[in-house]
């Protein structure tokens, strides 16, 4: 075939269509993506949104040097923990400091991942803590929210109420599903168990790594 | 009949993706646990199905045939990246629960078989009606089903507890949602079959008194 005859070919018209199509795809979605971005910012926000649904509070990232700076939607890579850590039977992926206008009260907010679920699966949850940086002690736990989780098919028989309630007094030794009534919801134990390792992660990650601290507060 | 009336029965009833032909039985099976995944499931397979059947519509004569597939499926991942971005922004709750399942409209099995039988051979304003019916149809199924599972699974509407009693079966995607699939299939065919047979009974019924006419 001559080099003429490529350009009037079939198999050229192929591969200019296909180009083109591809070019138009790649160019749009380029466009699209501009406006559309979702950070890291925003989607934390949206994090702290869903666990304080009733107040605004701030934020602040948690380093390896206890704290940073203030955390807003716009921030492209807000700084909460730079590499995940695990803690007990669970790995906390981030962890931010919430404070309230015009209040004393502190939070840490971590991201826990539990393991042990259902099916060896895990769940994450946002577990709000409430320290005393007086004493440096955990008061208890302010909120619960479940996040994504792996292969728990029965999770969402766990309500949010459910989750309060247990989660209402902090035992001395962590939350646990062995025992009469100690299981969040009867028929998804696999799943409370994850959680009771995720949010006994978080505790003992703030008792022991963060409030131990010289810098912190 | 009118034809954009043809192909709304069709995509709603005659011919519906989910009951009569069987297509896109995976996020069926894996999303009907929730009426609010499901009707989400099903809006989003519904913009993308209009959408991918109208621009493919429009190529049509300018497409060559070789390479048909390949653009088809471009124009399809386009779009379903485009949709998963838009609800990633402006529905994260709905974006979170249908998880793995919109990556996958990409190879579903409705919008390429479509856009492969119907929408490259017609014209953009019959294959939007298609797109728009065979959706509606899909989303309509979906919505169905997981109210029954939702029901049945969770003792709750769209998120709304309405009873403690549950079945767990229904609360997961598998045994449950397969049973709820198969009944639904059942009950579909049944009607359209007493609907089809009546219509025949009719029709022979009318052909027989117009001879008894013709006869006297």
């Amino acid at each position: 075939m001559t080099v003429k005859g490529f350009f009037k070919s079939n198999a050229f018209k192929c591969i200019v269509t296909l180009l083109c199509v591809l070019l138009v795809s790649g160019v749009l979605l380029t466009i699209a993506y501009g406006f559309m971005e979702v950070s890291d910012g925003e989607r934390l926000q949206r994090a702290v949104k869903k666990v304080y649904t009733a107040s605004s509070p701030i934020v602040h990232g948690v380093d390896e040097n206890g704290k940073d700076k203030i955390i807003d939607a716009d921030e492209k890579d807000p700084k909460g923990l730079t590499q995940s850590v695990t803690s007990g039977k669970a790995t906390i992926l981030s962890a931010y400091i919430i404070k309230f206008e015009g209040s004393d009260e502190v939070n840490y907010l971590v991201q826990s991942r539990g393991k042990e679920g259902y099916s060896g699966g895990t769940v994450t949850c946002w577990v709000a803590i409430n320290v005393d940086f007086e004493s440096r002690t955990v008061l208890n736990i302010a909120k619960v929210q479940i996040g994504e989780n792996t292969n728990q098919s029965f999770i969402g028989k766990i309500t949010e109420k459910m989750l309060n309630d247990f989660t209402k007094n902090l035992p001395e030794d962590g939350f646990t599903t062995k025992g009469d009534d100690a299981t969040i919801s009867s028929g998804a134990t696999f799943s409370s168990n994850a959680i009771c390792n995720a949010v006994n992660g978080a505790v003992e990650w703030v008792k022991k790594d963060i409030l131990t601290r010289e810098e912190v507060a | 009949m009118n034809k954009y009336k043809k192909i709304t029965l069709d995509g709603l009833i005659f011919q519906n993706p989910t009951f009569m032909l069987v297509l896109g039985t995976c996020p069926t099976l894996g999303l009907i646990t929730s009426a609010t995944s499901a009707a989400g499931m099903g809006i989003c397979v519904l913009v993308v199905l209009t959408l991918s059947n109208i621009i493919i519509s429009a190529l049509r004569k300018v497409i060559p045939n070789a390479v048909r597939v390949p653009c088809y499926i471009v124009v399809i991942a386009t779009l379903v990246t485009l949709v998963r971005m838009v609800l990633d922004k402006f529905v994260p709750d709905l974006y979170e629960s249908l998880g793995g399942f919109l990556a996958l409209i990409v190879v579903n099995c409705i919008i390429l078989g479509r856009a492969e039988a119907f929408a490259n051979k017609h014209t953009v304003g019959e294959a939007a009606v298609d797109g728009l019916a065979n959706g509606l149809g899909f989303t309509c199924a979906l919505t169905l089903m997981g109210i029954v599972c939702e029901f049945l699974g969770s003792g709750s509407l769209f998120g709304l507890h309405i009873m403690d009693f549950t079945i767990g079966i229904f609360a997961m995607p598998g045994a449950g949602t397969f049973l709820v699939y198969g009944l639904f299939i059942a009950l579909f065919v049944y009607i359209i079959d007493s609907f089809e047979r009546s219509r025949r009974v009719k029709a022979n019924k009318l052909s027989r008194e117009n001879l008894l006419k013709e006869v006297a």
